[in-house]
């Protein structure tokens, strides 16, 4: 019964309720944005693994400051705001891991959390076809990978999760003129890279 | 004389396109005005430059749509519920693990118990002398009698530095005992 009042109430009120620790609310919370989530860190990742490991820290972050949560900006734009923070750190934390052991290169990471990407849909039919797929994804992946973090961030924000530039803004922390630059310089540097190059 | 207007109009035509450009990615994310929209379209429909450039950046759209959308594992949303109830417990539980959860008053029963007995005999060892067993402070003369009289005391009831041994010291502390030995 209070599983079904949850899936009609708001984020802000299912928010007031994870602060009073209400486990019930938090599962739907939980429910109600993981997919986004996991698919927003996947896209600026590039590392399923890594993803499902991520969304998970932003719930818990999203648990422990429930208490101190307050509903001035959308539940959404505070979310994302945690998702693009974890990620930016976790990004520069790999860099610096990456610097100091030159081994193992993305691709292989790639290629090993491959089997744990559960696709939505049931892919094409054929292994070459699926093959193809999956080498484009990989080249799209590794171009949003190569850009600087603002452009990456802003970007799969605005083509994934599909949010306006004020709210790109507020979650970045930046006006709205900069989101624009910000938008045009990763288009170009797509387009470039994927585009014009191939 | 042609020339200077010819090459002011091309120039005017070159910023009035660069300024369309620098437009043409919130057009595209349907962030314009109604006006401004207006303006580009009429401004799109002369200008071959500008429509294939925001040709260009539909192309970019179209990359994040080859990308599969992932769904979480069947378990993630329970695995996110246990760890941010676990987080809520006191860390010492968090420390010791399933036991402590399962039978709370069991286990820190018997972690009492670990704890005093290993507290007493640390104690008994360190701080009692070893005066109720005058044989053992007997001091060979050659060291291979002593280590046969430290290799034999294993073989006592209750072999010295052992926990029996330090609880015996404790319970057996007397200052009249040991004032009369």
């Amino acid at each position: 019964m209070d599983d079904l009042q949850n899936e009609t109430r708001t984020n802000e009120d299912l928010m007031g309720r994870v602060g009073k620790k209400d486990t019930d609310a938090f599962e739907t919370l939980v429910h109600r944005h993981q997919r986004p989530v996991l698919n927003f860190i996947y896209r600026l990742m590039g590392d399923a693994l890594e993803a499902e490991d991520l969304a998970q820290e932003v719930f818990l972050r999203v648990w422990k400051s429930a208490a101190t949560y307050k509903p001035d900006a959308k539940f959404t734009t505070w979310l994302y705001r945690i998702a693009t923070n974890l990620c930016i750190n976790k990004q520069r934390a790999l860099r610096i891991r990456k610097w100091f052991s030159m081994a193992q290169s993305k691709k292989q990471k790639q290629d090993s959390a491959r089997p744990f990407i559960h696709a939505e849909n049931d892919g094409p039919a054929t292994p070459e076809d699926h093959l193809l797929d999956a080498e484009r994804t990989q080249q799209v992946l590794d171009a949003i990978g190569d850009l600087p973090a603002s452009q990456r961030s802003a970007i799969v924000l605005k083509m994934d999760q599909g949010l306006s530039y004020r709210e790109i803004a507020q979650i970045m922390d930046r006006s709205v003129s900069a989101v624009d630059s910000l938008l045009i310089r990763a288009k170009k540097n797509l387009h470039k890279k994927l585009i014009q190059e191939k | 004389m042609p020339f200077y207007p010819e090459a002011g109009s091309v120039w005017i035509v070159m910023n009035i396109c660069r300024n369309i450009r620098r437009k043409l990615s919130k057009y595209q994310d349907g962030e314009l005005s109604a006006a401004q929209k207006n303006t580009i379209e009429a401004h799109l429909r002369s200008c071959k430059g500008c429509s294939r450039y925001l040709e260009d950046l539909a192309h970019v759209v179209q990359l994040f749509e080859v990308l599969p959308q992932i769904k979480p594992a069947s378990m993630f949303s329970g695995q996110i519920i246990d760890r941010a109830t676990r987080a809520e417990e006191p860390f010492w539980v968090r420390t010791l693990g399933g036991g402590f959860r399962l039978f709370p008053a069991p286990a820190a029963m018997a972690m009492l118990a670990i704890v005093g007995l290993l507290a007493g005999a640390a104690l008994g060892n360190l701080l009692t002398e070893d005066r109720l067993y005058p044989s053992r402070s007997f001091s060979a003369n050659y060291s291979s009698q002593s280590a046969t009289l430290v290799s034999l005391s294993v073989f006592d009831a209750v072999p010295p530095g052992s926990l029996a041994d330090g609880y015996f010291k404790m319970a057996s502390r007397n200052p009249e005992h040991n004032h009369e030995m």
